[in-house]
């Protein structure tokens, strides 16, 4: 059926391009012949093959560094190869941050022809992060590994800070997936601040904020990673659910507390001895608060963000134009944009494009509720964790945040006897 | 970091404009800085709009006679539809002549009566004909080849008489060949060279007109005037595409005005049809027909105005 | 017993919690990925960013909106379309006087065309791409007072197939779309 459809359009604008286009030939009396020109051939595919297949063995070195050689030094140099490959290379573009708009976009239009590797940039962190935990943002990702690099001290932020700053990730994540399921915009792709860099060129603002970014990077370990990046958000989801838990040591931790501040995104936590074990009553007071809070907070959010979906919705191209249009019916004078006059100039009819606005508007309206309620949710959900106090007897790594660089396991003392052999780049 | 955060969050919400779009127009794309100066010293009056794309036009005894591409039709002067008869697709040009409807396909001519009958119909002398536009009179009819670059002359039943050559040779870069039957004379356009050249009925070269140019009094681009037709009085009037407009030139070339330009026509790059009908202009261009008078007062200070001729349009 | 009971069960419960997350996300994700690979399987591979030249209004961001300094976008001639004029349209601009190759009377900017003499009175125009930058000037020319032989394709091998290719977010009349491996360009070869 569907091959049908494609020959028949192809016949059809064949058939209009044939129409168009013929032109009476000049009669050429000296023999001359039309010269043949070859256009450019697209890159290969072979490219995109190469990429899944450098991705899938790198998260795999670092699975075997992190879980088994419990080496840094590896770690760093896939940082390098990254940077090298995915970054400059490969200029970035397309990565698996933005991979989660192409698969929203293919689950919300189902004409969107989702390329296979993309789907596989998407689903393969998620897969070793549910396995392994988030070794794609340990030296895979261009991002995280271009911050990596550049982290030399590290600077400990006050817990409530972070924990405000770490919703930020997923305002971003309720954004994207609303303007990537109204097909307005790929939000990613607009506001990537390392892109500019990875190019070698670009918007001078986005340029800015990633050395910005990368500067903050040399104090605060990777800030993108952990106050940016929405992919990241996914993965410490899923992270957190690990099959196998990551652990600085596998001698057993001795509590020398030597690597609690060593960690560049604050992932490693405190052993906490609860004295006291709680009233019971607090407990059930908690629990109860929190029941009514999730959901308040939840539909809060839904109907906050909800409300703005009017103006959330001029980032559509067609609501945009429509806009302007009526603007420009009220002011005759004013200096038409180029999208009115081309509208015009195409013969546009504006109760069409308003028929479309609406059923864009209507869009609008569902997707805002459901980030607002997802972003809701995220600060509920953080609150509770905040308040609860996890009873722990050793230094543990709290594996939604941690981002597999390896740092920490050169401070643990009991890894050292296996490191030995490698004094110089201890101080990694 | 959080004011890029939060700028971006309430860009997003206040004015998604400047987050996301930019107006930014470059520049130097004019490519002809319209004359703001000219004043059409003629008025649109009304118009109407028909459902399809005009091919072509022609107006005779009160009615405006509009060939679409599969479609014949009739409408009176307040555009309200007299007849409709369906034609094969790929139609040309039309012109009426004595009651009847020539029609001028690529390879053949179909002659119809105000019915919608087909009365007559033959097919081009040669196989790699291309055909663009026709003139009818008593004495023949006139059909330009653009493929084969020349005039083939046909009675009025068919019988191909002769070609006309120019004696230049005609260049058609592109289907914009017009010609035009005027006192006895046969005008068409060499589009390729910019000139208006007149020949007897019989096929004998007379003379030649015009120059390239993209000003006033000049034929623009790479291949104009479109259209050529006669004025009640006696002038010839051009049509041009790339910039259109309506100009008016003495039968011996010498350049009258320019009627109608650009904006008054409504923009776009494609020639207009045009015609005369006793002291208005009808024009067709796109989807619309429109009718143009002309005004005493806007032509005061343009030089359709200060023309010396007795001219029936200006009435 | 009881008290035993109690202090295991907390951390129990956690794990247990736990596993059936995991289990859960696991499920989900297999499933989601399955259901979209479904998907990826269906049509042809629409890949390649390409511009449609029949609905191109030559608005000239072609050239300022790539995310590459020199845009991707070329402007193609369809010699088999061109009427070979003397006086071209795209080439020389209106208001010129003299049709000769000097500078001042040429519309591109960077000189990308060049005129060659074929016989009387046609002349071919060729273009060098290296030297042309996508603003679509000669388009515009060729397009109104022409056979609209000149057109703006984006050039494959040189285009980095961004995930949203930041000239079709800005195209005034959406000309820019998706094309397949096998008709990576759109030209208007016919005549």
């Amino acid at each position: 059926m569907r091959k049908l459809l494609f020959l028949f359009t192809g016949f059809v604008t064949s058939l209009s391009a044939m129409a168009v286009a013929r032109f009476p030939k000049p009669d050429f009396t000296s023999g001359y012949e039309y010269p043949d020109i070859v256009h450019g051939a697209p890159n290969e595919l072979l490219w995109n093959v190469l990429d899944i297949v450098l991705l899938i063995a790198m998260m795999a070195l670092v699975v075997w560094a992190a879980y088994k050689k419990r080496s840094r030094a590896v770690i760093y140099s896939v940082s390098f190869v990254s940077v090298a490959y995915f970054g400059f290379f490969r200029s970035g573009c397309v990565c698996s941050v933005g991979s989660i708009q192409n698969v929203v976009m293919a689950v919300v239009n189902p004409d969107y022809h989702l390329p296979w590797y993309v789907l596989l940039l998407f689903l393969l962190p998620i897969l070793f992060a549910l396995l392994f935990g988030r070794v794609f943002c340990a030296g895979v990702c261009p991002l995280g590994a271009l911050q990596e690099l550049v982290n030399i001290k590290h600077f400990r932020l006050a817990r409530s800070v972070s924990a405000t700053l770490s919703i930020i990730p997923w305002v971003y994540l309720a954004f994207t997936i609303l303007y990537a399921a109204t097909r307005s915009q790929f939000l990613i792709c607009r506001l990537d601040p390392f892109i500019g860099i990875f190019r070698l060129g670009g918007d001078i603002g986005m340029i800015s904020f990633g050395i910005v970014l990368l500067v903050m990077s040399i104090f605060i370990g990777r800030p993108f990673c952990q106050f940016l990046c929405p992919y990241g958000a996914l993965l410490s989801v899923f992270s957190a659910l690990s099959w196998k838990k990551l652990e600085i040591t596998d001698k057993g931790c001795i509590n020398c507390a030597l690597c609690g501040k060593s960690c560049p995104v604050d992932a490693i936590r405190a052993p906490q001895y609860s004295k006291t074990k709680e009233n019971r009553m607090k407990g059930v007071h908690r629990i109860i608060f929190f029941a009514i809070l999730l959901p308040v907070l939840t539909l809060a959010g839904a109907l906050l963000i909800g409300s703005q979906s009017n103006a959330l919705s001029l980032a559509h191209k067609d609501v945009y134009l429509y806009e302007q249009l009526l603007q420009q019916q009220a002011h005759p004078n004013m200096e038409e944009s180029l999208e009115v006059e081309t509208f015009h100039a195409l013969g546009g009819d504006i109760d069409e494009l308003k028929a479309k606005v609406d059923d864009i508007r209507r869009d609008y309206r569902i997707y805002a509720c459901l980030a607002g309620a997802l972003i809701g949710f995220v600060i509920g959900f953080k609150l509770l964790k905040l308040s609860l106090k996890r009873s722990r007897q050793t230094y543990e790594i709290s594996l939604a945040r941690c981002t597999v660089c390896g740092k920490c396991f050169n401070y643990c003392p009991q890894n050292k006897s296996t490191q030995h052999k490698q004094p110089l780049i201890s101080y990694l | 970091m959080l004011s890029v955060v939060g700028r971006d969050l309430w860009n997003m919400f206040k004015r998604p404009d400047k987050l996301f779009y930019h107006s930014r127009r470059p520049q130097g794309l004019t490519l002809l800085k319209e004359d703001d100066d000219f004043v059409s010293p003629y008025r649109r009056v009304y118009g109407f709009m028909v459902p399809d794309e005009i091919c072509a036009m022609e107006v005779d005894g009160g009615s405006i006679y509009l060939a679409t591409p599969n479609n014949i039709s009739v409408y009176g002067m307040s555009g309200e539809l007299q007849t409709n008869f369906p034609t094969p697709s790929d139609l040309r040009d039309m012109t009426v002549h004595d009651g009847l409807i020539y029609a001028l396909f690529p390879t053949r001519i179909e002659v119809y009566n105000r019915q919608g009958d087909l009365t007559m119909e033959w097919e081009a002398c040669s196989e790699n004909s291309d055909y663009c536009s026709l003139a009818v009179c008593e004495n023949g009819i006139f059909v330009t080849d653009a493929s084969n670059k020349n005039i083939c002359k046909y009675t009025l039943d068919g019988t191909l008489v002769r070609f006309i050559q120019s004696p230049k040779g005609f260049i058609v870069p592109s289907y914009c060949f017009g010609v035009a039957y005027i006192d006895g004379k046969i005008y068409c356009s060499n589009p390729g060279r910019h000139l208006i050249e007149s020949y007897t009925t019989e096929g004998e070269f007379i003379a030649s007109f015009g120059k390239a140019g993209a000003g006033a009094g000049a034929f623009s681009g790479c291949c104009n005037p479109a259209v050529l037709t006669p004025s009640s009085h006696g002038d010839l009037l051009t049509s041009e595409k790339g910039i259109p407009r309506i100009s008016c030139y003495g039968l011996n070339g010498e350049f009258r005005s320019i009627l109608l330009d650009s904006k008054a026509l409504g923009g776009g790059n494609a020639a207009y049809d045009v015609r005369v009908m006793n002291d208005k202009l009808i024009v067709a261009g796109g989807d619309k027909v429109s009718v143009f008078q002309y005004d005493k007062r806007q032509s005061q200070l343009t030089l359709c105005g200060q023309c010396e001729e007795d001219c029936p349009l200006r009435v | 017993m009881k008290d035993e009971d109690k202090l295991k069960s907390p951390i129990d419960r956690r794990d247990f919690l736990r596993t059936c997350g995991s289990f859960l996300a696991g499920g989900i994700a297999l499933a989601s990925g399955g259901l979209l690979a479904a998907k990826t399987s269906g049509k042809e591979g629409d890949v390649f960013w390409q511009i449609d030249p029949y609905k191109c209004t030559q608005c000239g961001r072609c050239e300022t909106d790539c995310v590459l300094t020199l845009s991707a976008v070329k402007c193609f001639h369809a010699n088999r379309v061109c009427g070979y004029c003397d006086l071209c349209g795209g080439y020389y601009r209106p208001s010129v006087k003299d049709l000769n190759t000097a500078a001042e009377n040429q519309l591109c900017p960077t000189g990308a065309i060049s005129r060659k003499f074929v016989e009387e009175p046609y002349f071919e125009y060729t273009i060098d791409e290296e030297l042309c930058t996508g603003c679509g000037k000669c388009v515009k020319g060729c397009t109104s007072f022409g056979n609209g032989s000149l057109f703006l394709q984006i050039q494959q091998d040189i285009c980095q197939q961004c995930n949203e290719c930041a000239i079709a977010r800005v195209c005034p009349s959406d000309a820019i779309h998706r094309v397949s491996n096998e008709q990576a360009y759109l030209l208007k070869d016919h005549a």
